[in-house]
Order: structure tokens, then sequence, then C-alpha cells
């Protein structure tokens, strides 16, 4: 089939050859009128000449034709320019103008074209601008937003997160396309101390459209599962915003390593600790090296004078760190840093450290393998250490010589619970309730007693800061089960 | 008393089997004693010095293989002199062990991340099992991790 020729010349030609055809005929009439007029006065003479007659005709016919035709071009041209004009427009093209001059309406037509044009040329303009100065601070906002060194989280009304700038990624750990839509709870939780803080209070967004809510508090810990961090929380309602679904924007500033620094800042307690540690090292180191260069000389008597002095002074060293340790809890400047760590290693490697004291006693201390190769829990390894050496310090302790210790783990709801269970001398049941608390001993037997009864105080502090639980099952006489839960970390080792 | 300028020339490690030579330097006169005493009995002649300043003028006039460092000095920060000694190239292949007491858990990591080798809490250890854990360093220097 052919190709259908172009729609403008086609139509262009048909609109010619309408009004052609319309002249034609009109015109058409009054040839008529004047053929017959000539043939009846002249009818005689053609009639015998029918040359003549068509000569006449022909005359005529091209005569009307060519008049039609030069009439009706030169009426629809500037119409024809109209129409191409258009077409312009059409495509979008607001550039091209009309130069008609033919002094009447189609001139108005075309000046009227001619300024729609303009127009909308000056419109797009316009917009264009306008559109690269909104482009500009869209992405100068955006510049800035994510050079912020805090993070900053907006929410709507359901409290799902619908902006997570850069900072806020490398505080959680997650990325924007991660957290977007999803609710701030799922993302992270927020504590202070070791109480955890609901969305609800954090982010606060009331119906009533009043003054703007705000929740501002500081030295909160964030935990994303992914990361831990220590916070300056800052949050608002954002006035106006439920218009938009905006509910609440969230600023959190990283005092993490602020807080390290703190850590270790000497205070009076951390001072006099440091100062008392001194003489007391020396005093372990001389005797130690004193003890073991003249050991043959000593009869047994004398060996346990040294041998006492050497434990007294050990227990004054645990007795210095343990006050130091309380001091900080008191006055809360006390924290854990936690990081991902192979917990199954670090239970392994403690009782390790610990089966010797354990032999001297004539204990059996050993790890039972629960089936569990590598567990990751998120501690702060030196600290969870003292606490499981505590555990089981005081298990060997309170045992009789020829008694057995059991150490394993088993894994909970999203933690991993440590147990130490012991054959030992158990205890009483009026003790139980008091056992974790500053300066407690349940018996009074000096010979058995190492201890200060401050590691069980220390110990429960570092567990609750680690979002655990620390407990006990003991009968008197019996023995007892320490145990205490860490939460899982995602971590892979 | 400002530090030393480090030596022009590089220092070339003694003899490969000769005696290992240690530097001590800690403020606590008794300690300090004591860790020399017990080092050179064990064959590990070591020198001894009281502040950060000596120490960094023994460094740029002797060789040694291994530097026991306490943390807490009178007249500078240990971790200054880690810095320095790690950042000279004719000493940064010298082994570093921090001797601190319990509760500095940023300053260690912050050891680490400087170049030390290791750490001894001096609290915990007798001195003689300080002595085991300096051979050990020593012993893990001459024959490396094989590399991964």
């Amino acid at each position: 089939m052919p190709a259908p020729k172009d729609s403008s010349v086609r139509t262009k030609t048909s609109l010619t050859t309408k009004t052609s055809l319309l002249f034609a005929s009109i015109a058409a009439i009054p040839a008529i009128i004047t053929t017959v007029l000539f043939l009846l006065s002249f009818g005689a003479q053609i009639k015998d000449s029918p040359m003549l007659l068509g000569l006449v005709l022909a005359i005529n016919l091209i005569y009307i034709s060519l008049a039609s035709w030069a009439a009706a071009r030169f009426l629809l041209r500037p119409i024809l320019e109209l129409y191409q004009a258009s077409f312009y427009l059409k495509k979008g093209d607001f550039s091209h103008r009309l130069t008609i001059k033919t002094g009447d309406e189609i001139e108005e037509v075309a000046d009227t074209f001619n300024l729609i044009a303009a127009n909308l040329t000056q419109v797009f303009q316009r917009l264009n601008q306008e559109r690269t100065v909104l482009v500009n601070q869209s992405s100068k906002a955006e510049a800035v937003l994510s050079t912020i060194p805090d993070a900053v989280i907006a929410v709507d009304l359901n409290r799902n997160i619908n902006f997570f700038n850069k900072a806020a990624e490398n505080l959680t750990g997650f990325s924007t396309i991660q957290v977007l839509g999803k609710p701030i709870s799922s993302i992270f939780k927020i504590f202070d101390k070791k109480d955890e803080i609901s969305p609800l209070t954090y982010c606060p967004i009331s119906t009533t459209n009043s003054d703007s809510m705000l929740f501002s508090r500081e030295n909160l810990e964030l935990d994303s599962g992914q990361k831990q961090a220590f916070v300056n929380l800052t949050a608002r309602q954002i006035k106006g915003g439920a218009s938009h679904n905006l509910g609440c924007i969230m600023t959190l500033h990283d005092i993490t390593r602020e807080k390290q620094l703190e850590a270790m800042k000497m205070d009076f307690v951390s001072m006099a600790a440091h100062e008392l540690r001194t003489p007391l090292t020396s005093i372990k180191g001389y005797l130690s090296v004193f003890v073991q260069e003249n050991e043959h000389k000593f009869n047994p008597d004398q060996m346990m004078f040294l041998t006492r002095i050497g434990l007294s002074t050990q227990q004054l060293l645990n007795l210095v760190e343990n006050l130091l340790n309380v001091s900080r809890v008191e006055r809360g400047t006390f924290s854990v840093f936690r990081q991902p760590i192979d917990w199954i290693d670090l239970v392994k490697h403690s009782v390790n450290d610990l089966t010797n004291r354990a032999r001297e006693k004539k204990i059996t201390l050993q790890y039972v393998d629960s089936g569990i190769a590598h567990l990751s829990v998120e501690a702060d390894k030196l600290k969870i250490v003292e606490v499981l050496n505590n555990l089981i310090a005081n298990a060997i302790n309170y045992t009789h010589s020829g008694g057995t210790i059991w150490v394993w783990v088993e894994v909970g709801n999203q933690e991993a619970i440590t147990h130490i269970r012991d054959t030992g001398i158990g205890v009483p049941k009026q003790a139980l309730p008091h056992l974790f608390s500053k300066f407690f001993r349940a018996h009074d037997k000096l010979e058995m007693i190492k201890g200060t009864g401050l590691g069980l105080y220390i110990s429960k502090a570092i567990v609750e800061l680690h979002h655990g639980k620390i407990w006990v099952q003991s009968e008197q006489g019996k023995g007892s089960v320490f145990s205490f839960s860490l939460p899982i970390s995602n971590h892979n080792f | 008393m400002p530090p030393q300028t480090p030596p022009t020339a590089p220092q070339t490690p003694p003899p490969a089997g000769s005696v290992p030579k240690i530097l001590l330097v800690e403020d606590e006169d008794y300690i300090r004693d004591l860790y020399k005493r017990q080092l050179d009995q064990a064959g590990l002649p070591t020198d001894a010095f009281a502040t950060g300043a000596e120490g960094l003028n023994a460094i740029a006039t002797n060789h040694y293989d291994l530097i026991l460092l306490d943390i807490m000095l009178p007249d500078t920060n240990g971790l200054q002199i880690l810095k320095e000694v790690k950042q000279n190239p004719a000493t940064k292949a010298t082994t570093v062990v921090l001797l601190t007491n319990l509760g500095q858990d940023v300053i260690i990591k912050e050891g680490f991340e400087l170049g030390a080798e290791g750490y001894l809490i001096k609290a915990s250890l007798t001195p003689n099992q300080v002595v085991q854990e300096v051979k050990n360093a020593l012993a893990k220097k001459q024959t490396p991790a094989p590399t991964a």
C-alpha cells in the first residue's frame, strides 16, 4: 500500500480545489449567459462554423479555470500560512513568527498567533529558571544535610522513617534505602543507663497541632544491633507537619569518643586508686621474687608467713580495684563500650586461665561443650571477662577440695546465657535476696573468704549495662549455679 | 628537655644470635629497679631510665631490640615516645611493650593503633612473669609469623 500522502499537501490541495471549484461555478454562470447571448446574436454564423463554437467554449473554460484558481490562491495563502504556523506550536517551537500583512482579519489572527507564541516562550523561560533555582536549593540542602556530622532522622505520623542522612547511616550501620518506610523501633533502641526508652517518649508526636513537643536528653545509648553508640538525642515534633505527613525530626549527636575520654579522666577516687596500686605492686613484686629465690631456705612455717603476706597483698589490690569500680558505678561514670566478640572463645580462655588455681585446691574446673562452636555477643571485652573471672573465682573459693565446677553456655531468645555451677557450700536462703548488693557476705568463715563481697555488686552493674541479667540458684550445702545473659550480636565471625 | 633528634645514620641491627638489649622506661623507682634486676639476671641486659627524655636520648644513641614503656611518665606521655619510635625508620622495627595499670583501656587501644606490639598490666603480673612476657615477645620477633 503506498504511503499516505503528506496530509498537509493533500489538505492544501483540497481546500484550494474546493475554493477553485466554488469560484469556477460562480464564474461559470455569467460566462454561460454571455456565451448564449453571443450565440444568439452571432449564432447563425457560428452554427455554420463548429470550430468557432469550439474555440469560444475552450476560451471560456480556460479563462474560468485560471481565474478561479488564481483567485483562490490569492485569498487562501495567508490562511494556509496560519495553518503551517500551527504546526510549529504543536511541536512546541514558539520561536516561529508569522509575517502576514494582508491588512484584514487574517493579519489580526496572525498577530494574535505571534503574541501567543511570544507569551508561551516567556512562560517556559520563567518556569525553567524557577526549576533551576529549586534544583539548586534542593542540592544545597542535600549537601548540607549530608555533611552535618550529627545524624538527622525524620519520621512520619506513624513513626516510619522518611528522612535519613549520611551521618545517620554511619551511626546506625544501616543505609538510607534499608530504613525508609520502616518504623524507627525496628532500626534501633534507645537506653537511658539500663532502661529502654520507647519511641513514643523520645519521638513526640501529638494530634493537637499546638506547641511543638520537645524531647532532649544526654548520655543515652543507641543500639541498632549492628552498632552501639552513646548519643545526645534531641527530637521535636514538626509543626504543621501533619499536612505533609511529617511527624517528628530527631538529631543524634555521637558522644561515644567523648564518653570514652571522660571514663578515663582521673577523678579523686581514680587518682587515689592509682596511688594505692603503686606501693602494692612493689610489695607484691618484691615478695614474689624474694620467695622464689629463697624458697629452699625456709621451713614450712616461715613459708606460711610469706604466703599469707602475699595473699593479703593480693586482696588489697583486688579491694582497690573493686572500690574504684563501685565508686564509678555510684557516680554513673561507669560505662561499657560494647563490640562484637567471640563469646565461646572467651569463656574457654577464662576457664583455662583459672584452671591452675582450681587445681591448687584440687577442684575440677571444666568447660562443658554444648555444641556451639562460635557465638557472637555485643560486649566490652575487658569488663565482661572481669565478671566471668569473678564468678569462677567465687566458685573456686566457696568449694571444698575435691569438688567440681562446670561452665557452659546456652542460647536463649536472642541472648547467650552462661552458667557456672559448683558443688560448694551454697548460699543460705536468707542471704539470697541480698547477694548482689554492696559489701554483703553470706558467710563469715575467714579462712575461706578471699573476696570482699563487692565482686557480685560490680558484676551485676556490668551485666546490666550490657542489657543482660544475672541471677543465682543455690541451696545451702548443695552448691550454686550462677547465670548471666548477654545479647547476641548480628556480627558474623 | 626537648626530645633528641633521631640519629642521622640508619642503625644497623646487631648480628644475628647476639644478646638482645632491652630499654626500660619506668618512673616508679622500686618497680624499675626490680624489673631491671630480673631482666639482667635472665640474660637480657637492660638500660633503665626514669624519664621520657632520658629514654629518647638512649634510643638515639643505642640500638634496642625491645622497649618496655611506662605510659604515665613525669615529663611526657608514653604514647608520645611510642609515636616517635614508630615513626622513625631507624627505630620502628623495635618491639614496644607498654606498661600500664588497670583502667586504661582507651589508652591501650590507642597504643595499639600507634603500633605497640603489646601491653602488660603491672599490678597483675609478678616480675618473673614480666620477664617471661619479654622473652615471648622477643621470640615472636625472631621467628616472624608466616605471611597469610
